[in-house]
């Protein structure tokens, strides 16, 4: 990383908040407090602003839907019949 | 006179057959049919053979489970299924070293150059799904498994601790290394490709 680019470089003590922050499973006092810390430091913002964004664009991997080929689904289910037949359940 | 809901009540659970205990799997089955992909594809560094390999025996021995009892209907299917497959990976695919290669993920030429500065983090929106996943590839075995399973899939950390059977400390931890290495990764990629000054 040279001088310009922002890192993910949070206060010591916010490290485990500011992930947290950034994926939204805060509540109450703990948001409230990291929230308020968060506003005043711009180390502990950017590092926010850093992992909300990666954490959106890694989201966004999961708009893939793949799908197995019918051949492996026949596999498959070829495999389940003869589970079936050698060792059936009791 | 015994009502109809007092006949029910008192009719004996019927056992489903053999054929409909394999229907009720194959629905569970092609219901989470991407996300088991998806995982496996994670797994595998992109090798999408060798993804469908995994998933393909994670059915077979989820059908194995299944007939026995494995999984309850109604409980959490698809952290079931995800369980099965990381085991398969972690026991038997890795150990044979099936995962090395096929690093066929074309990087490059997918980026809009500019001249413009732009905040590093505003880039990654612009970095294709090949170059992101390519990053995910160059991490450590066990940090790639916790983001496919938390911040691509998005289940929490209790089912990736089960799942990867490791404390939810160890999840946090890992997810945090993760996260860095893939922002400073795409930053230099971006920063290669002339988008980051």
């Amino acid at each position: 990383m040279n001088a310009t680019a922002p890192a993910i470089n949070p206060c010591w003590q916010m490290r485990r908040l500011v992930h947290r922050l950034a994926e939204g499973s805060l509540a109450g006092i703990l948001l409230k407090y990291t929230t308020y810390h968060v506003k005043h430091c711009t180390r502990c913002r950017q590092a926010v602003e850093i992992l909300r964004a990666t954490l959106a664009r890694l989201k966004r991997l999961k708009e893939k839907a793949p799908e197995l080929p019918e051949d492996r689904w026949a596999s498959i289910e070829a495999a389940w019949m003869e589970h079936e037949q050698t060792d059936p359940p009791e | 006179m015994e009502s109809i809901l007092t006949l029910a009540w008192n009719e004996p659970k019927r056992e489903p057959s053999l054929a409909e205990k394999r229907q009720r799997f194959g629905e569970i089955a092609r219901q989470h049919q991407s996300t088991l992909l998806r995982v496996a594809r994670g797994y595998a560094k992109g090798n999408d053979a060798l993804a469908q390999d995994l998933v393909q025996d994670a059915l077979v021995n989820g059908y194995k489970s299944y007939l026995d009892n494995g999984f309850q209907d109604g409980t959490n299917a698809k952290a079931w299924l995800v369980r099965i497959l990381t085991n398969l990976f972690l026991n038997d695919y890795r150990r044979r070293k099936k995962w090395d290669a096929n690093q066929d993920i074309e990087e490059g030429a997918d980026i809009p150059a500019s001249t413009s500065y732009e905040p590093d983090h505003a880039i990654l929106e612009q970095i294709l799904d090949g170059p992101i996943e390519a990053a995910l590839n160059r991490l450590p075995d066990h940090q790639r498994m916790c983001v496919t399973l938390v911040d691509i899939e998005g289940l929490d950390y209790a089912d990736a601790a089960t799942i990867l059977d490791c404390p939810v400390g160890t999840i946090r931890s890992r997810l945090a290394r993760a996260r860095t290495a893939l922002y400073e990764d795409l930053v230099e990629y971006g920063r290669a490709k002339g988008v980051v000054q």
